[in-house]
């Protein structure tokens, strides 16, 4: 696809010959998360369809699988990772549905704590929507740097622009939709184009944008998404791992909530266990 | 809800008359950001003239030297009569005249002025030759032409009184073409005040009751000259919101009605595994996905097989923002109607200050019709020029 780019594995380009190397590492680590949001996509939807999956389980065999077009993001406050999301437009038949909101609506939901106090303070005039107290105020979004694997498309941009953002690092660019520098600069001025010798002023608003990190990697889990021939996911394990799977998952499951059938949709705290499983499926489904 | 839904589908008369009795009530379509951008894009092209009699013999040869390469001047006419051409055509060529040092007495009737091809893709010598490779006097002058073909009538009038006769041929090289506008614009033309109506109360509603701005939106399904409300939503950004900033951005009321028309075609699918997972999923959320107030719908589209909202009609109180216009795009809808421009913030026209014009855009892989519905001052709230609605 890009047969200039001579960067390797790292992927980053020119612009950032200022950073320094311990700095890159950083950048690099976030944009890894960012792309194994969608690695684990198939994972991820699991959760969410434990009846089914367990039906599967009975069968014997297990086939994840996924339409969604790959696309991960991860959002870090003060070096720590607040929240993900993967693109759902699929899923939720709802073609607004990136990965950039989804990960919006998990830092914004995030509760603070679960303690019994919150809880009596809740029944407040307002009803239900106090119910309980958030972890983070919106306003923490513009204190937040975004690693997503491909660039916010215009619709992102502006929804980041909205909400408030520091930085936007990206991988692959997006000459279809791209809202922060593929098609309009968003971040810039809302996308406005300067008029003849004008120079726009910088707006509260106008965010970062830096690309090209881990750029071979996030377009060729691009490729191999667009190269499937009818629109079929491309994991597929065989019924041993399947189960391994979903015992991972069903204790997961019994970390997160406890013996109550709420089910989260995520299994965020065991992100470090959960990757080491899931690379060798990856593996295995590539030979 | 369903029959609440049947009254306000069945009577708008009604229902729309009160808020749309201005006379100046109409359906503009949007201007293409090509169009506004390029509308008066000008070539300069060589003009000369030649005797009536050998007019097809030199055509011949001015195909035969294929000199219109990568230009498209089908919109103006390749000879005009010296009565057809403005007059600072006419002192042009008479003063390439002067200059060889032929008389100003020209027997108008049996000469004709042509349109040779652009100064950049013909040489002086070229069009000599191409108008006379014997005669050693012709008289060649430049002008500047229209680049591109008119949009309307009255522009194509109003060049050829300025440029060159120019030919409306109702193309449209910068948008959808005239006639799918006007076809589509027939369609929508009875009822469409009945949607806004919906949408412009959605919003009314929505800011009554804290919720939003006064924004709203409502979805239409058109089959068969049938049309069906599919979903209507207020804006429901300040919803649970105990925060200052813009809001809830997710809670515009676009991204609700789009929703709205997902989570109605998913419960329409529903009674298989799918159902379990709105059962599991967390309450809350920043997706207001389901109706909150009473002038609010969702309904399943008739044609559950396709997918998105494609091809439905949404019509909103006020021009979306940047982040819903492009949701409009992403949802693959195939109308948009707004009724209060906002030129601060809107992201469909493209004659505001983004211009960005997204309905209509070459690089975007989708496009849709766009009309502005203006009903003078008459109803809707105007809000802040700020706000992203
Ligand atoms: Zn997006
Ligand atoms: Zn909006």
């Amino acid at each position: 696809m890009d047969p200039q780019t001579t960067e390797g594995k790292t992927g980053v380009s020119r612009a950032r010959e200022d950073m320094s190397a311990e700095e890159r590492a950083v950048h690099i680590n976030f944009m890894r998360e960012a792309i194994a949001m969608v690695t684990l996509l198939p994972l991820l939807n699991v959760p969410q369809n434990i009846l089914s999956l367990t039906h599967t389980l009975q069968q014997g065999e297990l086939a994840l699988q996924t339409d969604e077009t790959p696309v991960g993001c991860v959002f870090v406050h003060e070096g720590v990772i607040i929240g993900r999301g993967t693109n759902a437009t699929n899923r939720t038949l709802n073609g607004t549905r990136h990965a950039e909101f989804e990960a919006i609506n998990e830092i914004l939901t995030t509760p603070a704590s679960t303690s019994s106090e919150d809880l009596t303070n809740a029944e407040s005039p307002e009803g239900v929507s106090d119910r309980c107290e958030m972890k983070y105020t919106p306003a923490i979004l513009k204190e937040c740097d975004l690693y997503v694997t491909v660039e916010p498309c215009i619709m992102c941009a502006s929804l980041l622009r909205q909400f408030g953002i520091r930085k936007v690092y990206f991988g692959a660019s997006n000459e279809k939709f791209g809202g922060t520098g593929g098609v309009l600069n968003i971040h810039r001025a809302n996308g406005r184009v300067p008029k003849e010798g004008e120079v726009l002023e910088r707006h509260k608003d106008d965010y970062e944008v830096s690309g090209g990190w881990l750029r071979e990697e996030a377009i060729l889990l691009l490729r191999r998404f667009y190269v499937q021939e009818n629109g079929k996911g491309w994991y597929s394990v065989s019924p041993f791992e399947s189960r391994c799977l979903c015992l991972i998952v069903y204790l997961c499951m019994l970390v997160e909530t406890g013996a109550d059938v709420q089910i989260a949709p995520v299994p965020k705290k065991r992100k470090d266990r959960t990757v080491k499983e899931v690379e060798p499926l990856e593996e295995a489904t590539q030979s | 809800m369903g029959t609440n839904f049947d009254r306000k589908c069945s009577d708008p008369s009604k229902e729309g008359g009160a808020l749309f009795k201005s006379p100046t009530f109409s359906l503009s379509p949007l201007k293409t950001t090509l169009a506004t951008q390029k509308h008066e894009a000008t070539l300069t092209v060589y003009v000369s003239t030649i005797p009536v009699k050998s007019a097809s013999t030199i055509l011949g040869r001015l195909r035969n030297a294929e000199i219109d390469n990568g230009l498209n001047l089908q919109h103006l006419r390749r000879f005009a009569k010296y009565t057809d051409v403005p007059e600072h055509v006419l002192s042009s060529i008479q003063a390439a005249r002067r200059s060889l040092g032929l008389g100003p007495d020209v027997d108008t009737s049996q000469e004709l002025l042509l349109l040779v091809g652009g100064i950049n893709s013909v040489s002086h010598e070229e069009v000599h030759y191409i108008i006379s490779p014997t005669v050693t006097q012709v008289p060649i002058c430049s002008i500047m032409v229209p680049l591109l073909a008119p949009t309307s009538y009255e522009q194509a009038v109003s060049w050829s009184s300025r440029f060159w006769p120019t030919v409306y041929k109702k193309s449209n090289p910068f948008g959808p073409h005239p006639s799918i506008i006007s076809r589509a614009q027939e369609d929508i033309d009875g009822d469409s005040r009945t949607w806004m109506e919906l949408a412009i109360r959605a919003g009314q509603e929505s800011r009554r009751l804290g919720h939003g701005e006064a924004i709203g939106v409502a979805v239409v399904e058109r089959c068969d000259g049938q049309s069906r409300l599919l979903a209507v939503s207020g804006d429901a950004r300040w919803l649970d919101w105990k925060h200052g900033g813009s809001g809830n951005v997710a809670g515009h009321a676009v991204l609700r009605s789009i929703a709205m028309v997902a989570t109605s075609i998913k419960a329409s699918e529903n009674g298989n595994i799918d159902s379990t997972e709105t059962a599991c999923t967390a309450p809350r959320s920043i997706f207001h996905d389901k109706p909150v107030i009473s002038a609010e719908h969702g309904q399943s589209r008739a044609s559950t097989s396709r997918y998105l909202c494609h091809g439905l009609e949404i019509y909103c109180s006020h021009e979306p923002c940047v982040m819903c216009s492009m949701a409009i795009l992403h949802s693959r809808f195939g109308k948009v109607i707004f009724n209060k421009r906002m030129p601060e913030t809107g992201g469909l026209s493209s004659e505001g200050d983004l211009a960005h014009g997204l309905f209509w855009r070459k690089e975007l892989n989708w496009t849709l019709l766009a009309w502005e519905m203006s009903n003078g001052d008459a109803s809707g709230e105007t809000l802040g020029l700020e706000i992203n609605a």
